[in-house]
């Protein structure tokens, strides 16, 4: 079961899950996370009933293999940079080659190749 | 711990400091008050009467008896250095009504910091041990030691990083996935909702912690979720999963076959 933040977070952070009665009214706390950004190295945040905090004597309305995940990534414009990088990085190579031996690429080198088509036209 | 009422706070407070100045009249005390209220402590006024330099600190963040990363720094920085200043340097540590979580995890954390201890756990639990755990749960309603583990964790990470605490990071938190639904309505499944309170990143100066993110409760993003459903579509993933590999197994098998078959019309034997 997946659901969507998309939330761009900064430093400490608290992420509370709750849940909602019927009346869409009355809530209670389900789970709560407190983690700070910079000390997360990894794309996810695996965390079992042990790892979040809950009510007191909450703990036997998680099943045993209770899991919750919390994706991450840096910032769009990093993540993009990192998906594409790449990509420039070939573009860069291509343009930088072509531009140091862009005359000649197109020209054949082969001394073979001119004095067989020599002889050919000639003899 | 004891909970002492408003009349008898002052004397209280002071019958401590003049307690405290007869048995260690030549040392310097510093405390360290933690509390719910934003403006100056009661405690810092006596106090400051007695000479004892009193910093105010809040006693929890968004509702989580934890501080932020910054302030735990400047906190635990300033303690070493007056602690490392001369022997006769103490360090005393006050809490108000309901913020013992904050002061245990505080002293849990200097504990750890000062290198004293080294297992985060057990510093814990021997903090927490110091008062009852009925009067812990009258306090905060939920068990906030798993986040604090983590905050601890974050500390003794000091000796490993080069640069501590590291730079800030910027973060999408693009979901949140779980593998198994928590009973919560007695009809064995819950409907969620999503909070999140943090600085806001897009004004860097201002750090004061918001509400980021909320799922409206009036929107058809609020759904039930049932144990069962859960459990039924995680059985039926794993059966495609299941089918799909025997099915492969099945074609490899036969594809050896076929092959195993055209080597012998080959060779002719």
């Amino acid at each position: 079961m997946k659901i969507d933040l998309h939330c761009h977070v900064q430093g400490d952070v608290v992420l509370e899950c709750i849940n909602l009665y019927e009346d869409l009214d009355r809530e209670e706390m389900v789970c709560r996370i407190m983690f700070n950004t910079a000390f997360i190295r990894s794309n996810i945040l695996m965390l079992n009933r042990d790892h979040v905090d809950m009510l007191w004597n909450a703990k036997d309305q998680f099943p045993k293999d209770f899991r919750f995940e919390v994706s991450v990534y840096a910032k769009w414009r990093t993540r993009l940079f990192l998906q594409y990088m790449d990509f420039y990085m070939q573009l860069l190579l291509m343009v930088g080659y072509l531009f140091r031996y862009g005359r000649s690429y197109f020209t054949c080198h082969n001394r073979a190749c001119y004095s067989s088509r020599e002889t050919r036209t000639w003899g | 711990m004891k909970e002492v009422d408003g009349d008898h706070f002052e004397a209280h407070i002071r019958g401590i400091a003049a307690d405290l100045l007869e048995n260690f009249h030549d040392y310097s005390f510093m405390i360290a008050n933690f509390g719910t209220k934003e403006e100056e402590s009661p405690i810092y006024h006596i106090l400051s009467e007695y000479g004892m330099t009193v910093l105010d600190y809040p006693g929890h963040y968004e509702g989580c008896p934890l501080l932020t990363m910054e302030m735990i720094h400047c906190i635990l920085k300033s303690s070493e250095s007056w602690l490392s200043l001369g022997q006769h340097n103490l360090l005393l540590m006050h809490c108000e009504r309901g913020s013992w979580p904050v002061l245990a995890f505080m002293l849990a954390a200097l504990l750890i910091y000062l290198g004293h201890y080294s297992d985060e756990q057990k510093t814990l639990d021997m903090v927490y041990k110091q008062s009852s755990l009925e009067l812990l749960e009258m306090f905060a309603p939920l068990n906030s030691m798993p986040s604090q583990m983590r905050y601890l964790r974050y500390i003794s990470t000091r000796n490993v990083m080069p640069e501590w605490p590291p730079a800030d990071r910027a973060l999408t938190l693009d979901c949140v996935i779980l593998r198994m639904v928590p009973n919560f309505h007695g009809q064995g499944g819950f409907r969620p909702i999503f909070r999140i309170y943090g600085p806001d990143p897009l004004m860097p100066p201002d750090q004061t912690p918001k509400v980021l993110f909320s799922t409206p409760t009036k929107s058809n993003l609020v759904r039930f979720y049932s144990q069962v459903i859960v459990f039924y579509r995680v059985i039926r993933c794993s059966a495609f999963k299941l089918l799909a590999t025997a099915l492969s197994c099945i074609i490899v098998f036969h594809v050896i076959n076929l092959l195993k078959y055209k080597i012998r019309i080959f060779f002719r034997f």
